[in-house]
């Protein structure tokens, strides 16, 4: 049953590369959702292949050093590692990655890797510009954090363990076993969150394009830039199948990871299409209110 | 042994008077008399104390011989005693009075307080 | 041997000569004063010789006939220590006055020498009157000394004093009177026992007896008159009143004790202990230093009274009268004496303003005075406190003992604040502007230093008759001593002796370690060598800070090692004093390291009274919550816990950077370990039950949570370390809490960790704001460019600290969020979440702030941090990187230790997995896929540069606008502004708000009851006849 090391390292790859493929097909549809939303034509599906493909073409002349270089690098490891500390797939040998490694805490940790590691290099650019998208990114983020990690200890308690795999396995035999419907206050809690880590509308303004281009990644160029886009596909595919997986019955097959993924991820265009967008401060305070108190509610429910 | 007689009575008033003459006399000549009054008062209590009725002083001489003196003397370690008082009264009082000219020469007033300047 | 009447002879004779001799000359009057004071002192030492080498008495009586018929003296060992004490007090005292005395009056030299007479008749006499006679005498004297150099103020004092004194020889007197006439006699031995002392009439003469001695001891607040002779009297016969004279008067007081009845002895106890905390409390608000000290006195003095009454009340035998209030008379005595004369030679007039700052060996006097002062170790006090506590706790006087703290907390407000204003040379608040010169005091300086080393003597021998035998307990303070002896060697060599020194200690020490303890020595030793070589950073010599350094690092080591409760609790005091001395020489040291010594007194007092009640003396050897209550409450002072964190941040900040490394890694670790061994003598209960756990834990969260949120908003890089240390604590504080194998475990994996990555972070902190020459962290950046391994190191104690895989911090995360999970804690398990992501904040704005963005132009040129913090940083580099990849490496200890004292295990390990019941982290695994896909990614990252180039740091994409200056352009200054706006409500310093408010009570109420003290020598008469009036009906209800 155990596959041979060789053998698991290119199912790995395998792996990963699906999670690429449609992590970036994936962008590229909800770019393209988005756009007939706002009355417009959109880009082809395809579109960040060739942004990729153009990125990592191109000459760079620039850089400011070690740590400006390590950046990205950081950035997509922590993406390709997330996904790799996940169970794709319920069974199967090809996605079950390096799950073996850890539990859902690890996979929770390790998101900060790419982040941390991204605005470090972004930082030794110097832009001004790029520290304040970290600044408030980090801001946000302590705060989704904390309806996100109420929702996972409820989720903990519920199920009685932190093994992602275990908590998929729970999840069977019908969609009512669903963590959407067995435990419904830590899925709002958490969808809520999501929409924080995604940085879609109204958890927008840490790339705010408007007053601070596109924040931390601001001074990054061609083929540093095509590693961040790449990261960008893989890293939310990693988070979408960790939410699949903890709340929506996770996946026996990859077409339905793919709908369900699909569905999850939705949901941020649907809100980030209707909403406006906070200023930090009131990110901060909106985490921390009520879906803060649903997470509560979440753990109080179970837990006593 | 009776404890109460006139000498000890007035030995106890004249301690309260010279007390209440230190305490409430601003005057610091005033007080230094109110307390010698008080140690009056004790040397008065203290000669009293050694007092034993129908008894004469203590001295040899025809009232009492060496053989009788234990009988018919009143007791005397009181009344040397009080001569001890009476000498470091003395001298505390002349003390006090050359303190109060010397206070009063380098410039402050007669009244005790003239001299709080330091406090708390 | 020599008749003590001799001694009566010899100073009356010579008083009488005085004048004559002082007519051929100053010269010769002055030799046969000093010869006279010389043999005094001479044969008070040869007494106290032959009496300790014979125990015994001689009983002397005049004229050759027996009591009654005459005056009785005594002379044995107790007297004979006395007359030490009056005779080396004397000594000192009249070398401080000796211009004075050479340029008054001969009558001077002649008062002098009738109050040291006065004094020795009071020790030496068995008879009643006669000793109101040498009452009178040493008064006569005393008033007279006070008013000899003709100054307006001495003399008002002086006659204030007389006042006072007057009234009490009027009670005495009465008192004496009725007690001859109720028992025939005046000698006291006679006396003892007799039949006329029972009854109303006896109590009351006894009583007239006491209270006039009572108010010669000057207790509060009928102490207005001496307060202000204190003030008033020239600083050398400050410390004649206050050593020689308390001295004689106490032990008049000692020897009416037998009698006196219970209900007399419980007047002086409390009239005593009251005293002690009430005056103390007064002289917080004193900045005039004699008076301060004036303060002091009358506190002490009634301290010292309070222990011999307690002593005669409730111990059988003398020992407890010898050890106590002995102890605590003669190292008030010296300690007062040194003070006084230390005021003299650094003040002109005694209103705290400084001529100068002293050198290193007379600031560690001052600082030895002040310390055996204020009770802490080694020196006579502080045994005398130990033992005086765990009597009165076993004998249930509860009130009694938190007196005795209270006092001892203000006095060492006041003391050490004085002390600060010494050592760094005045009241000004910014020292390092202008740098007061060192005054050079020549033989002014003989006196306090005698004092001091004559204190420590005494305290070491105190120590060693208590058994104290282990070289490993003598370590600090031989290792101080060795190192103040080398002070004048260059830094970087004593760095490395420090180094080899602290290696030695673990070296000696290691193999009597349990695995628990080595666990611990681990971080406190290894962290102390690595430390003290760091400490070779500085060029120069570092005046001062090796012998604390070395002190401070070996208490630690014994604090780990000491076997028995009063040891450990010695090398505590210790290392808070060596703790406070390092903070205090910070360059802006001074109101953190006063903060910090308030919170380590009042916290380690609570320690003391817990170990007493835990010490088996109250409920014999049971498990105490109440004794585990107050241990702990002292130890989460130490360990900054919320709340009680105040000290924390400055005293971290402002100490130099190595030694603040050292705190925050290594120091606050001892915490930890003493919590832990405390749980382990006095059981898990804690008054409250379970409840009461539950509360710890929610402080150790809540201060990880705040202390995190506190840290974001700082703008000083050691600031931010050191609420990010109180945070981290939190943490471990928590995981303490629960109190099984999984906690447990979690707490030292914590400790261990947050020791090595936090020393890396620390030590890169020095490095950088060595290089810049600031703290301020938006003044710096870019510095990666010029330090990249001070980078590294930083880069590396963030992620760990972070908690981000692969490193060794993410094992705590899962240890701390699985044992808080598993325990049912779950909302701590959130708000630990809530903390660990603020920890991001400012450890992203640090780093970046620090070494990314925006060099400035000054710093383009600096260089990398000294070897001397940089080799320091790669060990625990090395260190974090191996327990990153196998983290069994220290895991399996840690579990070794837990799993003895918590055998049902929730983590274990198969293979490399640790496995808990709710998942499992294989570090291992994890470590190795994230550095094989880092580097993939680098690999990959490498292949599709085409050659770029470095380009200048303001080649920046700036939309149509130019970079102005890098000032301009380092985005770092209030790095979290909207985070400010949306929970910088919750960091307001509420804690500081809270305890400032309960000084500012302490003080207000100060200043309210001083005003008692109106300058108004009536007033203080009236005070005086009250407050005798008072006691007596204290007595009557009794």
């Amino acid at each position: 049953m155990e596959p041979s090391i060789p053998l698991r390292i290119a199912y790995a790859f395998a792996s990963l590369a699906v999670i690429t493929v449609y992590g970036l097909l994936l962008i590229g549809s909800m770019a393209r959702i988005s756009a007939k939303v706002q009355g417009r034509v959109g880009q082809p599906v395809w579109q960040p292949f060739i942004d990729i493909v153009k990125s990592s073409g191109k000459r760079n002349s620039i850089s400011h050093g070690v740590m400006f270089w390590l950046g990205p690098v950081f950035r997509l490891a922590g993406g390709v590692g997330t996904y790799m500390f996940v169970p794709a797939v319920l069974g199967s040998v090809v996605f079950q990655n390096f799950s073996m490694s850890g539990d859902l805490l690890l996979v929770m940790y390790f998101i900060f890797f790419g982040q941390l590691g991204m605005a470090l290099g972004a930082s030794e650019g110097g832009h001004p510009y790029s520290a304040i998208g970290v600044s408030r990114g980090l801001a946000q983020m302590t705060a989704f954090e904390v309806p996100f990690a109420l929702s996972i200890i409820s989720i903990a308690v519920q199920y009685g363990t932190l093994d992602i795999t275990k908590i998929v396995m729970a999840q069977q035999g019908g969609f009512l076993n669903w963590t959407l419907f067995t435990n419904p206050l830590a899925v709002v809690a958490a969808m809520i969150a999501f929409l924080g880590m995604s940085g879609h509308n109204p958890f927008s303004v840490v790339i705010a394009p408007q007053e601070i281009p596109i924040g931390p990644p601001t001074e990054y160029q061609s083929n540093l830039l095509g590693m961040l886009q790449t990261n960008r596909a893989v890293f939310n595919g990693a988070k979408l199948v960790l939410y699949m997986n903890l709340f929506f019955g996770g996946a026996t097959n990859v077409p339905v990871m793919v709908v369900k993924t699909f569905l999850i991820y939705f949901v941020n265009i649907f809100v980030g299409q209707a909403f406006p967008r906070f200023r930090t401060d009131q990110a901060i305070r909106f985490f921390l209110g009520v879906p803060t108190l649903i997470g509560i509610a979440a753990v109080v429910l179970f837990a006593f | 042994m009776s404890d109460v007689n006139i000498v000890t009575l007035i030995g106890v008033a004249l301690l309260l008077v010279g007390f209440y003459g230190a305490l409430s006399r601003p005057n610091v000549i005033k007080m230094i008399v109110g307390f010698a009054i008080a140690d009056t008062g004790v040397n008065m209590i203290i000669v009293a104390v050694g007092y034993l009725p129908g008894r004469t002083a203590p001295i040899l001489d025809s009232a009492a011989d060496a053989a009788g003196a234990a009988a018919r003397m009143v007791d005397p370690i009181p009344q040397a005693l009080v001569l001890t008082a009476i000498v470091i009264g003395l001298a505390v009082t002349a003390l006090m009075l050359s303190f109060a000219v010397r206070m009063r020469r380098s410039g402050g007033g007669m009244a005790i307080d003239s001299y709080g300047e330091q406090k708390w | 041997m020599v008749t003590p009447l001799a001694i009566f002879a010899a100073f009356l004779a010579t008083g009488f000569l005085l004048p004559l001799a002082d007519k051929l000359g100053r010269r010769v009057s002055a030799t046969l004063f000093w010869a006279l004071l010389a043999g005094f002192a001479g044969l008070a030492a040869y007494y106290l010789a032959s009496f300790v080498a014979a125990p015994g008495t001689l009983e002397i009586y005049t004229g050759g006939f027996e009591p009654p018929l005459v005056i009785a003296l005594r002379l044995g060992l107790e007297e004979s220590a006395a007359l030490a004490a009056v005779a080396a007090v004397a000594l000192l005292a009249a070398f401080s006055m000796r211009k004075a005395l050479h340029e008054a009056p001969v009558s001077g030299m002649m008062t002098f020498l009738m109050l040291v007479m006065g004094l020795s008749g009071l020790v030496l006499t068995r008879d009643l009157f006669n000793l109101f006679v040498f009452l009178e005498i040493s008064g006569i004297a005393g008033y007279a000394l006070l008013g000899f150099d003709d100054r307006r103020l001495a003399m008002s004092a002086a006659f204030k004093y007389m006042v006072a004194g007057g009234i009490a020889s009027a009670a005495y007197l009465v008192g004496v009177i009725y007690l001859y006439r109720l028992t025939g006699t005046l000698n006291l031995d006679l006396m003892i026992g007799s039949a006329g002392l029972e009854g109303a009439a006896g109590a009351a003469a006894v009583f007239f007896v006491l209270a006039a001695l009572l108010v010669e001891l000057k207790p509060f607040p009928a102490n207005g008159w001496a307060i202000d002779a204190y003030e008033a009297a020239n600083p050398g016969l400050g410390a004649l009143f206050s050593g020689a004279q308390a001295t004689a008067m106490l032990f008049a007081l000692y020897k009416v004790f037998p009698l006196l009845s219970d209900a007399h002895l419980a007047v002086v106890m409390w009239a005593g202990i009251v005293t002690f905390a009430f005056s103390n409390l007064v002289g917080l608000r004193q900045t005039a230093t004699r008076r301060m000290f004036g303060y002091s006195s009358a506190g002490q003095v009634g301290f010292v009274a309070a222990a011999l009454a307690f002593g005669a009340r409730y111990v059988e035998g003398s020992d407890f009268a010898w050890l106590v209030a002995g102890g605590l008379l003669v190292n008030h005595l010296l300690a007062k004496t040194g003070l006084f004369l230390l005021s003299a030679a650094f003040e002109s007039d005694g209103d705290g303003s400084m001529k100068g700052r002293p050198g290193t060996l007379v600031a560690a006097a001052a600082g030895v005075l002040v310390a055996a002062l204020v009770g802490l170790p080694p020196f006579p006090a502080f045994w005398a406190k130990w033992d005086l506590v765990r009597v009165a706790l076993a004998t249930r006087e509860y009130a009694f003992v938190a007196l005795v703290g209270a006092g001892g907390l203000f006095e060492a407000w006041y003391l050490f604040s004085w002390l600060v204003r010494l050592v760094k040379g005045g009241a000004d608040e910014t020292p390092e502007a202008a740098p007061v010169p060192v005054l050079r005091v020549g033989a002014d300086g003989v006196g306090p230093v005698l004092a001091a080393l004559g204190i420590a003597a005494l305290g070491g021998l105190s120590a060693w008759t208590r058994g104290f035998t282990d070289p490993l307990f003598w370590a600090p303070l031989a290792g101080g001593l060795l190192f103040l002896a080398l002070d004048r060697l260059p830094g970087k060599l004593k760095a490395l002796l420090a180094t080899a020194a602290i290696a030695a200690f673990g070296y000696f020490a290691l193999p009597s370690m349990s695995e628990f303890q080595k666990l611990f020595a681990l971080m406190i030793l290894g962290g102390g060598a690595l430390h003290a070589f760091a400490g070779g950073y500085l060029t120069g010599r570092r005046a001062g800070h090796f012998p604390l350094y070395v002190m401070t690092v070996l208490s630690l080591g014994y604090a780990l090692v000491a076997e028995s409760a009063l040891g450990f609790f010695m090398a505590w005091e210790l290392m808070a004093l060596g703790g406070y001395f390092l903070v205090l020489q910070g360059a802006k040291g001074r109101s953190a390291s006063m903060i910090y010594l308030a919170f380590s007194i009042g916290g380690a007092f609570l320690m003391m009274a817990g170990l007493q009640l835990g010490g088996g003396l109250i409920g014999g050897a049971a498990p105490s919550p109440a004794a585990l209550a107050l241990v702990g409450l002292g130890l989460l002072a130490k360990l900054g816990a919320f709340g009680l964190h105040v000290w924390l941040p400055g005293a971290y900040a402002e100490a130099a950077d190595d030694f603040s490394s050292f705190f925050s890694a290594s120091l606050s670790k001892v915490a930890v370990f003493a919590l832990m061994a405390a749980l382990a003598v006095f059981g898990e209960a804690l008054p409250g039950g379970e409840l009461a756990w539950r509360v710890v834990g929610w402080v150790g969260i809540l201060g990880a949570v705040l202390g995190a949120l506190a840290a974001i908003f700082q703008e000083d890089a050691k600031y931010a370390l050191a609420f990010s240390s109180m945070g981290q604590m939190g943490y471990v504080l928590a995981a303490l809490a629960m109190r099984d194998q999984m906690g447990w475990t979690t707490a030292l994996y914590l400790a261990a960790t947050h020791f090595l990555y936090k020393g890396m972070m620390w030590l890169s902190v020095a490095g950088a704001s060595l290089r810049t020459g600031t703290r301020t962290m938006y003044l710096m950046g870019g510095l990666i460019k010029r330090m990249p391994i001070s980078f590294v190191s930083f880069l590396v104690g963030i992620i760990a600290l972070s908690g981000v895989p692969p490193l060794t911090g993410f094992g705590g995360k899962w240890l701390l969020y699985h044992s808080l999970i598993a325990k049912g804690w779950y909302f701590e398990a959130a708000a630990s979440f809530l903390a660990s992501g603020i920890a991001f904040l400012y450890l992203y704005r640090m780093i970046h702030s620090i070494f990314l963005g925006q060099p400035k132009d000054e710093h383009r040129t600096v260089k990398e941090a000294p070897f001397w913090l940089v080799l320091p940083q790669l060990l625990l580099l090395v260190a974090v990187i191996a327990f990153s990849v196998f983290p069994r490496l220290i895991l399996d200890p840690i579990m070794a230790v837990v799993g003895a004292r918590y055998p049902a295990a929730g983590f274990a390990f198969e293979g490399q997995t640790l496995v808990s019941s709710l998942g499992y982290w294989n570090g291992l695994l994890t470590i190795v896929v994230v550095v094989v896909v880092f580097v993939l990614t680098f690999i990959w990252m490498v292949m599709n540069l085409r050659k770029p180039r470095l380009v200048k740091q303001f080649n920046i994409v700036f939309a149509a606008e130019r970079p102005f200056r890098p000032e301009t352009t380092h985005f770092a200054f209030d790095f979290f502004a909207p985070y400010r706006r949306a929970l910088g409500f919750l960091v307001r310093g509420r804690s500081e708000k809270a305890w400032t408010a309960v000084a500012g009570l302490a003080t207000s109420v100060a200043g309210a009851i001083r005003r008692l003290y109106t300058g108004n020598g009536q007033t203080y008469a009236l005070h005086v006849v009250l407050y005798v009036g008072i006691l007596y009906l204290f007595l009557g209800v009794r």
